[in-house]
């Protein structure tokens, strides 16, 4: 669905001021669609096309956190990539700082945005040292081994790793220590956006939170500006100003502040979701007592005609099946795709 | 009278770097129909512990040094392999993380369930199979004659684990030990999950034993819930009481870093420090290098429980 271009343009408070002046855009992406073509059997003739991001529209200020919820299966991964370059588009445009990024060679660099991965584990090559992983996209971009040595030393302290790990692979580090190795990773070449794809799911709760602390610590000391890619909506309300819901790869509410979407949930998925999740208080989380969900993601690949959640909707009708709901500002920076939706927010 | 319980549980892995002493003295006592919530960091011993009921530690490297589970009167660790079987998964029967690898890909969803049946009940072929679809059809499983000729991967995760719970309750045991039942799943799917063990619950009064490193998950499902660290219970009591009123430093420590919803901003603490090695765990209390009520006795002695009032930790503080 294509997301219209005034709504992007408007004045949207963000959680640092009040709309009088705007930080300004450094990621705009406009009706980005990505299918992937499914292949296999005779001949390799195709299967079918898998939309895993079908029309997403959105925008990243400077210093935003963007949080992007969703259930696996819902694109939201892909988006990521698809946002930071590391994956071309099907279709549609993306704007890093105003420029379309076709101009800047065809594609964004290690300079101007970094990764965290979810697999701690296979993100960092085994038979390298640290000082090695750490250092490789100041190798990327030229520098010398004087500057190299620095920033890595630096970045290694910044995120609460001794010096002696310099020359350890690895395997010899915990699971805590290895985000570390890869937030700093992520760091040395001063980037502008930080794509962080479930930072903390592999991670005990206690590591947790000091990965959670150490990002925001290193997001006010360097001014950078995350998309966090996360399934987990007490982490994304914790530390988001902006969140995104998808479903199928779609964006179904969008809210800025992101609070705005925790306390009045307007698309019936994000209400799902919420009901669902499972915040850690017994004093008003019985699993008995709350309101779940029914049913599971559809395949993407036949994704349903019309609201794709409308077989899962308690409230579809007619219209659901058949029309698309386009995207609406509800009340000024919460935006939701649905036809039922009103103003005061039934 | 308890249902199961368990005394100074020792659960140990001979390894060639040492001795890892998974569990190391841990005691529980499970009430019939109730849900006993197990919590804990990786490495905490709450898999090995429930391993270890069910004998399925694999020996060597592990060893059940010591410890005894009384359950109708006897310790199913002193069993025979062949009296056990007769045990997993009619008395007692245990689901898993990861339902793709628990599953046989070789075999269809019913015949799987209908050979666990056939094991402990005296039916035929296709009673055993008919039974199976209604075990299907009990965990939701929509056209559970057509699901039961599938093969595991031609169902969705959450298929899967509501075939393995199927599985699971298949002769109504009396306890069901969930290791991580929902953590492979999504959020809706995962509540669903849990919402169904606790239907269960209700219908068969099954004891649960929930393993989890979800506080989500404890905090919506769990009656009892014992903490563990590092091989060693150091907190057990009613989950109200855990959550609202912790009180070994470990437990409060935790308590803050997990994030509860509410509606202003929480404030996030970080507990200093890590997880210790097991190989080499720290004297006296495991938990002191870490503790910011640590005393001098921490580091020497271990703590003893102390018990108020159905409330247990293991603590110098309270000593």
């Amino acid at each position: 669905m294509n997301r219209n271009e005034a709504a992007t343009n408007q004045d949207i408070p963000t959680a640092e001021g009040t709309g009088t002046m705007l930080p300004p855009e450094i990621l705009k992406i406009i009706d980005i669609k990505k299918h992937f073509q499914l292949k296999g059997g005779f001949l390799s003739r195709s299967k079918g096309i898998l939309k895993a991001v079908d029309g997403v529209s959105l925008q990243i200020r400077k210093g935003d956190i963007f949080g992007l919820a969703g259930e696996s299966g819902c694109g939201k991964t892909t988006l990521g990539y698809v946002a930071g370059g590391i994956l071309p588009q099907t279709e549609g445009t993306i704007h890093f700082e105003g420029q379309p990024i076709d101009d800047r060679s065809g594609k964004l660099t290690v300079r101007d945005v970094q990764f965290i991965f979810q697999d701690i584990s296979g993100a960092l090559n085994p038979k390298w040292m640290i000082k090695d992983i750490i250092a490789e996209p100041l190798a990327i971009i030229g520098e010398t081994a004087q500057v190299r040595r620095e920033k890595t030393e630096r970045f290694m302290k910044e995120v609460g790793l001794t010096l002696e790990y310099l020359d350890a692979y690895p395997h010899e580090l915990s699971g805590g220590q290895r985000q570390r190795v890869s937030i700093a990773r992520a760091m040395v070449t001063n980037p502008k956006l930080i794509v962080c794809d479930e930072p903390f799911s592999a991670l005990d709760v206690s590591v947790q939170a000091q990965i959670i602390s150490l990002l925001i610590k290193l997001k006010r000391q360097f001014d950078l500006t995350y998309l966090i890619i996360s399934h987990d909506l007490a982490l994304l309300q914790y530390i988001c100003n902006v969140l995104a819901v998808m479903y199928l790869g779609e964006i179904v509410e969008e809210a800025v502040p992101a609070e705005k979407l925790f306390t009045n949930p307007l698309h019936p998925y994000s209400q799902g979701l919420l009901g669902s999740f499972l915040f850690a208080d017994p004093n008003k989380q019985r699993i008995d007592a709350i309101e779940i969900l029914a049913g599971e993601v559809p395949n993407p690949i036949l994704p349903p005609q019309g609201c794709r959640f409308h077989p899962r909707c308690k409230h579809c009708r007619d219209i659901c099946r058949k029309e698309k709901p386009v995207m609406r500002e509800i009340d000024p920076g919460h935006r939701v795709a649905c036809h039922f939706v009103q103003h005061d927010g039934s | 009278m308890s249902l199961l319980s368990v005394k100074d549980l020792k659960t140990y892995f001979h390894v060639y770097m040492g001795t890892v002493k998974s569990v190391d003295g841990v005691s529980f006592d499970l009430e019939r129909g109730k849900t006993l919530g197990i919590v804990g960091e990786s490495g905490s011993g709450k898999t090995v512990s429930c391993l270890s009921l069910l004998k399925l530690i694999p020996m060597p490297p592990g060893e059940i040094v010591g410890g005894q589970a009384m359950m109708d009167g006897e310790d199913l660790l002193t069993l025979s392999e062949k009296e056990m079987r007769k045990v997993r998964g009619r008395k007692i029967s245990m689901i898993f993380q990861e339902p793709m690898t628990a599953l046989n890909p070789l075999y269809t969803v019913g015949d799987q369930i209908a050979e666990t049946i056939r094991l402990h009940q005296k039916v035929n072929k296709r009673e055993a199979f008919e039974k199976a679809v209604e075990m299907l059809d009990a965990v939701s499983i929509p056209a559970p004659k057509a699901r039961a000729m599938s093969y595991p991967h031609q169902l969705s995760g959450g298929m899967k684990q509501r075939a393995m719970i199927a599985l699971a309750m298949s002769c109504h045991p009396q306890i069901l030990i969930a290791d991580e039942p929902s953590t492979a799943l999504d959020v809706t799917v995962q509540a669903q999950i849990l919402l169904l063990i606790d239907e269960f619950k209700k219908k068969y009064g099954t004891s649960v034993i929930l393993v989890t490193h979800n506080m989500g998950v404890i905090t919506s499902s769990a009656d009892d819930v014992m903490v563990m660290y590092v091989g060693k219970m150091v907190e057990k009591g009613n989950v109200y009481e855990i959550f609202n009123n912790p009180k070994h430093p470990y437990t409060q420590g935790l308590m803050d870093c997990i994030l509860k919803s509410t509606g202003g901003k929480q404030i996030l603490k970080t507990m200093p420090g890590f997880i210790p090695n097991p190989i080499n765990k720290p004297q006296g209390c495991a938990f002191h290098p870490r503790c910011p009520h640590r005393k001098s006795i921490c580091m020497n002695e271990e703590p003893p429980v102390v018990d108020f009032n159905e409330h247990k930790t293991a603590c110098w503080l309270y000593a």
